[in-house]
């Protein structure tokens, strides 16, 4: 509590923090973007592996 | 000659493509809105911006779940495999969504709170719901045996999905620094309409991984089936 006290100015409103919404938005982007490469090798991986099995 | 059931899985470019790529499209457009264009919040200032993507993060792991959740029922009276892949598929989806609502969350958090972390109602329950799901997922890869997993995943799911509605509810039932669902009247129209145009752009792209991730489980299950008893082929 005390922090947010010192982040905010006299009216009350959180001042600055553009580096936490970056990372925010960053960290989604991310994150999608490596689970989307994820599912894209592992369908190649299970995609080869059924077509041995037939 | 009937194709192999295989082939759906890769040659043509599937319609999910299409979806994700529409979705992504979308979520650029409303990253750049929710950044740039949408004015910042009364009280929280430029951090309000956070609340752009990560209340639809929120909406769209829950909205996994309880596919998962339906899913699982139809898989518990149905037997039917198809629901057992669905469940796997939104499952993991699911927590992936859910781990980008807690990170999101947390980095939220730390300048309008002034902590990473709170055990607050809605954080314990958004936390305890990642992690029971978690548990179904590894769940599934602890059984070998496919009817077996389909089985008690589909039941482990159902079990998961009681914390969904106690997450939901939790900053009505209990105290909690977390602020209370919007009712519409209290937020700006233009805050409102960047949080549900990125809400569509992140659903497009959960259909688009569900879509890829059950044809994932789909591929698996054909590579585990057991082969032909001798006679079988020439049956047909």
């Amino acid at each position: 509590m005390t922090v947010v006290l010192a982040q905010a100015t006299a009216e009350g409103v959180v001042q600055g923090g553009w580096g936490y919404v970056i990372a925010a938005y960053g960290a989604i982007w991310l994150a999608l973007g490596l689970y989307a490469a994820n599912l894209h090798f592992r369908h190649r991986a299970a995609d080869a592996a059924s077509r041995e099995e037939a | 000659m009937n194709p192999s059931p295989t082939r759906h899985t890769s040659g043509r470019p599937a319609w999910e493509h299409v979806v994700g790529a529409l979705g992504l499209v979308l979520f650029a457009t409303g990253s750049y809105v929710g950044l740039f264009v949408a004015p910042p919040e009364r009280m929280m200032g430029e951090v309000g911006r956070i609340l752009y993507a990560h209340v639809p993060t929120a909406w769209i792991s829950m909205l996994a779940f309880t596919g998962a959740f339906v899913a699982a029922l139809g898989h518990l009276f149905s037997g039917r495999r198809g629901f057992d892949h669905a469940v796997e598929a939104l499952v993991e989806v699911g927590v992936v969504f859910a781990g980008l609502l807690l990170l999101t969350g947390s980095i939220f958090a730390r300048p309008t709170w002034g902590v990473w972390w709170s055990w607050d109602p809605r954080l314990t329950a958004s936390a305890v719901m990642m992690l029971t799901f978690i548990g179904v997922l590894l769940l599934r890869g602890a059984v070998i045996d496919p009817d077996r997993r389909a089985t008690w995943s589909s039941v482990a799911t159902v079990l998961a999905f009681v914390n969904i509605p106690i997450t939901w509810f939790s900053v009505k039932w209990w105290r909690s620094l977390h602020q209370t669902q919007s009712d519409g009247q209290s937020m700006a129209l233009t805050m409102k309409w960047v949080m549900y145009f990125n809400t569509l752009a992140l659903l497009l792209v959960a259909i688009w991984l569900v879509a890829r991730r059950w044809r994932i489980a789909q591929a698996q299950a054909l590579a585990e089936a057991p082969p032909p008893l001798p006679g079988e082929e020439a049956l047909g």
